[in-house]
């Protein structure tokens, strides 16, 4: 029965990680990051994420036209390549806010319900 | 594991993944750039790579990504398709066997619609095709196995292609001398005794001993999967993985060679115990749905070819019911 538990708890906590990663990005990347501070924010905030999904996410939202990725070669210090929200990217942001707090308070209505 | 030791493993599995040159070229340039930055704020490599991936998981991630799938409506139909074939050539030409062969057009359909073309993954289920029908139809078990060897160097060596096309031609005429050793002279031109020639029949396989180690060499014996030495889950997955692959290829070889037992056929079958050992050992839980393929397709292929049905000129014409068991199986752990 624990074991069970373990597994339902566990598999919550993944989908939640799952469906919220693409709008953590999102919101990090208002202020223009390189690729190592953007996990270092993410961390920062105690947001979990499955280890080898965040480069593959960075190109796949790239590829979608949601960032716009760039080497910075302007600065003294090594070459990075900082991630921006595209005009795009940030109008999907602001979409995907709106459902988030919407629903993170419909949510706690029916939780707070107990 | 170091910065250039990480890349290094990342450039060759992204490469072996197919992933298009310019992101592999792209993705190991922002990779070393954030190694660095992980390095500057005295972070480990490993800190990093608990992070970030291992090289064979951010290239797994990386090819999953890649737009490469045409259609998945012809994959999707491909089983029903093949269930079609199977029933038609079993009812009207009493072929069940091996007419169960049609439902390699799965995988096979899953290889063609995928873009670039997995040829390696292509030649694997054609030598199998080739094996089961001639090995059924002539009982040349030996050599016939030697076909599977052709794989080994399909994995292209792109950091040595000379060597690779070297590989390919002495495994190409290994595989060759071997089968007209053993099909037109059954080494009878040694003389002597069964036994003797047993003896030397068990030597000549080392004829295919260098194909083994470059196949462990180029990666297409993967044995060595994230080994690090220091490391002993790593060290722990290598000696399991050794033991498993390379036990059962003894094991299959034994069965073939030893004793003249000539359990070629159905002793192939030991090879899917591979699969189902990691099933076992990667999931907390038993899980039957996931074992269900294999156990299927064992208990199809060993009813089939041992069981006598009255009426019947083969039992594989209902021995292929075990593979309802699959989705049985399947919805009942569900709803369980």
């Amino acid at each position: 029965m624990d074991h069970l538990k373990t597994e339902l708890i566990e598999g919550f906590e993944r989908e939640l990680r799952r469906g919220s990663l693409v709008l953590v990005v999102l919101s990090v990347l208002v202020e223009p990051t390189h690729g190592y501070d953007l996990l270092r924010k993410i961390e920062q905030a105690k947001i979990e994420m499955d280890t080898d999904t965040l480069y593959p996410l960075l190109r796949r939202l790239e590829s979608q036209g949601l960032l716009e990725g760039k080497w910075d070669i302007s600065s003294n210090t090594r070459p990075r390549k900082v991630y921006a929200l595209t005009a795009l990217g940030r109008s999907l942001l602001s979409a995907m806010k709106k459902i988030w707090q919407q629903y993170g308070k419909n949510i706690e209505r029916i939780i707070d319900h107990d | 594991m170091t910065k250039e030791s990480f890349l290094n493993q990342l450039r060759e599995v992204l490469e072996s993944e197919d992933v298009k040159k310019n992101v592999i070229e792209e993705t190991l340039k922002e990779y070393a750039s954030m190694i660095d930055d992980a390095l500057e704020s005295g972070e480990s490599i490993e800190a990093f790579i608990k992070k970030m991936g291992t090289p064979r998981k951010v290239a797994k991630a990386l090819a999953k990504d890649r737009p490469g799938r045409r259609s998945n409506r012809l994959t999707a139909l491909s089983p029903f398709i093949a269930t079609i074939l199977f029933f038609f050539s079993g009812v009207l030409f009493q072929a069940w066997h091996p007419g169960w062969l049609f439902f390699l057009l799965v995988p096979i359909t899953g290889i063609l619609t995928y873009k670039p073309i997995q040829w390696r993954g292509l030649l694997i289920f054609t030598i199998l095709i080739v094996f089961i029908l001639v090995g059924t139809s002539t009982n040349l078990w030996n050599p016939l196995w030697s076909l599977f060897l052709l794989v080994i160097p399909q994995s292209q060596n792109k950091k040595n292609p000379n060597l690779n096309r070297v590989a390919m031609v002495y495994t190409y005429i290994a595989v060759a001398v071997y089968h007209v050793a053993v099909i037109y002279f059954g080494f009878s031109f040694i003389g002597g005794s069964q036994e003797l020639r047993n003896l030397y029949l068990t030597l000549s396989l080392l004829v295919f001993l260098p194909i083994l180690l470059y196949g462990f060499w180029n990666g297409s014996i993967q044995i060595r999967l994230d080994l690090d030495w220091k490391n002993p889950k790593t060290v722990k997955d290598f000696l399991l993985n050794l033991t498993l692959v390379g036990g059962i290829t003894i094991g299959y070889l034994v069965l073939g060679f030893v004793w003249g037992w000539g359990w070629w056929h159905p002793g192939w079958l030991v090879f899917l115990t591979i699969p189902m050992v990691y099933i076992l050992i990667g999931n907390k839980r038993l899980s039957l749905t996931g074992l269900m393929p294999f156990i299927a397709t064992i208990l199809f292929v060993l009813v089939g070819e041992y069981l006598t049905i009255p009426g019947q000129t083969s039992a594989y014409s209902l021995s292929w019911l075990f593979f309802l068991l699959i989705p049985i199986v399947g919805i009942l752990e569900k709803g369980r």
